[in-house]
């Protein structure tokens, strides 16, 4: 018998930035030229320098509210590309998936199997945009720290998805798919999952374009199959 | 006009001299103070869209280059009607995000070009370039809309 509640869990910014990706905040955020991590660790002044200036900003953010999350598990059937989603005493919810149009033609929905057959999906927050922090540090041109604030920010909730899915594959193990990407690319299909997890309890809403507002979330699906794995259309 | 140090260190970061945080540190030590005679440009987002990465990068380029550049998220149609009012920009960018917002710019535009003096309109898509509307748009990229808010930037510099 699965548990079908709603869970809420806040989470430790110190477990948080254990699960930071060096690759997405010191290259693609904040545009470092290389690997990082290896030039960081062979002891590359200009690495050393910027995680400093990181560690510094990660200690103020320290004092902001800590991240939190929502998530649930709920039993679910297929019927080709559509997922029917079991709530207690309601409808179905149904998320339909585009399949690969090309071997092996994969569908999400491959992945739920009688085995298999329940699904987790999850909503994390690190919280409100630090609008004032960020233009306090533009005004006074401090631009290095205005854009490690935003980086951080963003890639915090990237983070606490990151632990929340380590806590969730204790019980089971899964890949994680987010809507406007690769699997399930239709973005629109966020109005089921809130209607699911109902985000507003922690501050989140969704945007008339179906984007979670504040910036700083991430939303997923959890689907709990040994065999699954990320692949585009 | 003499090409500042800040539009020097422009010029190297976008020809990959520099990286992007030795450019910050660049212009938070050598701001360029001089109003330059680029055109007025507004940045925008809207509504519907919650990236801040690339009015946070276009406000930095503005201060660091004296460039005539507002920046407006979240706007409404409305709001972004009143902008080429309020701003009297002579460049529109629009950072733009996703395809549902293909519609809505569809009827912006007309509505853009019955101003006065119509500004040129660029939008700032997730195709890595400054992109015209009738591009077909893909789904969201935060990085590739930044990329493309400095690219536009960068047409306005070069």
């Amino acid at each position: 018998m699965i548990e079908t509640s709603i869970h809420h869990g806040v989470f430790e910014w110190h477990d948080i930035w254990q699960h930071l990706s060096p690759q997405s905040l010191y290259q693609l955020h904040l545009g470092y030229r290389g690997n990082f991590e290896k030039k960081h660790s062979s002891g590359d002044p200009n690495a050393l320098e910027m995680a400093k200036k990181v560690e510094a900003i990660q200690s103020i953010l320290c004092t902001y509210p800590p991240p939190q999350g929502l998530w649930r598990q709920c039993p679910c059937h297929v019927e080709d590309n559509t997922l029917h989603i079991h709530l207690p005493h309601a409808q179905p919810i149904c998320l339909t998936f585009p399949r690969q149009d090309r071997p092996p033609y994969r569908c999400l929905t491959d992945f739920v199997t009688p085995e298999h057959a329940h699904i987790t999906m999850m909503v994390v927050t690190s919280g409100a945009y630090p609008i004032d922090l960020i233009h306090s540090y533009v005004a006074s041109r401090r631009y290095q720290e205005a854009l490690i604030v935003h980086a951080l920010y963003v890639q915090s909730a990237e983070a606490t998805a990151e632990h929340l899915h380590a806590i969730l594959q204790k019980n089971y193990q899964g890949k994680r798919y987010s809507f406007g990407y690769g699997a399930c690319p239709d973005l629109g299909q966020q109005v089921c999952l809130f209607e699911i997890l109902q985000p507003s309890t922690i501050g989140i809403s969704l945007t008339s374009s179906h984007m979670m507002n504040p910036e700083g979330c991430v939303s997923a699906l959890i689907f709990s199959n040994p065999d699954a794995y990320y692949f585009v259309h | 006009m003499a090409i500042s140090s800040s539009i020097e260190a422009w010029h190297a970061y976008k020809t990959h001299h520099m990286d992007l945080m030795s450019l910050l540190s660049h212009w938070e030590k050598f701001p360029d103070t001089v109003q330059r005679p680029h055109p007025r440009v507004a940045v925008c987002t809207l509504a519907g869209d919650t990236h801040h990465w690339g009015l946070l990068l276009a406000t930095i380029a503005s201060q660091s280059l004296g460039l005539h550049l507002t920046c407006h998220p979240h706007l409404s149609s409305h709001d972004l009607l009143s902008v080429l009012t309020t701003d009297n920009p002579e460049h529109l960018i629009i950072a733009c995000l996703l395809d549902t917002y293909k519609p809505i710019l569809q009827q912006l535009l007309p509505l853009i070009a019955q101003k006065p003096s119509p500004p040129l309109v660029s939008l700032a898509s997730s195709v890595l370039s400054t992109s015209w509307v009738q591009n077909n748009l893909h789904y969201p990229s935060p990085i590739a809309v930044y990329k493309s808010v400095w690219y536009a930037i960068g047409e306005l510099i070069d």
